[in-house]
């Protein structure tokens, strides 16, 4: 490529500098291939992984998802009371309680800490963070806790209430 | 001999000692100048992975902001 004088209105002074370029080799090609597979790879390595902490440290202040096992605090907390007076209460009724005034003050001695709670021959429910609802099904068979929302679904491995047989029960009202 | 910016190659026949691609200045006589391949170094790898990490965290969080606010909505 011939050289250029100066006297251009760019201002540059000798050669262009784009007439000092060699030209890219098919050896050049093959390490920018590389390079690109470098910058490629990287991102498809630590870009799930990284998405994911991200994610679950800004949702719930962990590195990890939700799952069941993150509401045994709050069963053993909050929902066993309930569920054991309810338990109590069919023991001696033979039937679910309709509501939570049915459990107090016999059943349960104080209102239960969280007011998301409900009750019902149906059974138990318990709304709580993240949307999430636990619940306790008491059909025998199936009797357990579980929990359903967005982020977690599936059995909490807390074992079903079991309460001691009343020596000598009340009759039914 | 390459360019440690933009790994353009080098012609130390050229005066003055620059890159022709970046104009990035280099020193034949000086190994921490050039590249010998045109290829990142260790370092610069490093850097990579520090700034993929980081823009995928800060991904991750735009992402749970949209689903702390979808959450919301319903």
């Amino acid at each position: 490529m011939a050289e250029k004088a100066k006297s251009s209105s760019l201002g540059y002074v000798g050669t262009h500098p784009i007439a000092r370029r060699p030209p890219r080799d098919p050896q050049w090609r093959h390490w920018r291939n590389l390079r690109i597979l470098l910058r490629v790879g990287l991102f498809v390595l630590l870009a799930p992984p990284s998405i994911y902490v991200g994610r679950n440290l800004v949702l719930f202040g962990k590195p990890t998802t939700l799952s069941p096992a993150d509401f045994v605090p709050t069963v053993q907390n909050i929902a066993l009371p309930t569920v054991r007076a309810m338990k109590e209460y069919e023991r001696d009724t033979g039937h679910l309680p309709d509501r939570m005034d049915d459990l107090i003050p016999k059943y349960l001695q104080s209102p239960p800490m969280s007011f998301a709670q409900r009750v019902g021959d149906s059974g138990y429910e318990l709304f709580t963070k993240y949307n999430q609802v636990i619940t306790y099904d008491f059909k025998p068979g199936a009797e357990g806790w579980s929990v359903h929302g967005p982020f977690a679904n599936g059995p909490i491995p807390v074992p079903p209430v079991t309460i001691l047989p009343t020596a000598k029960p009340s009759p039914s009202p | 001999m390459y360019c440690k910016k933009c790994y353009g190659k080098l012609d130390v026949s050229l005066l003055p000692h620059a890159c022709p691609w970046c104009d990035r200045a280099f020193d034949p006589a000086d190994e921490a100048t050039y590249r010998p391949r045109p290829f990142p170094s260790i370092g610069r790898i490093a850097g990579y992975v520090l700034a993929t990490t980081i823009f995928s965290l800060l991904v991750g969080c735009v992402v749970a902001l949209f689903q702390m606010a979808g959450a919301g909505g319903r």
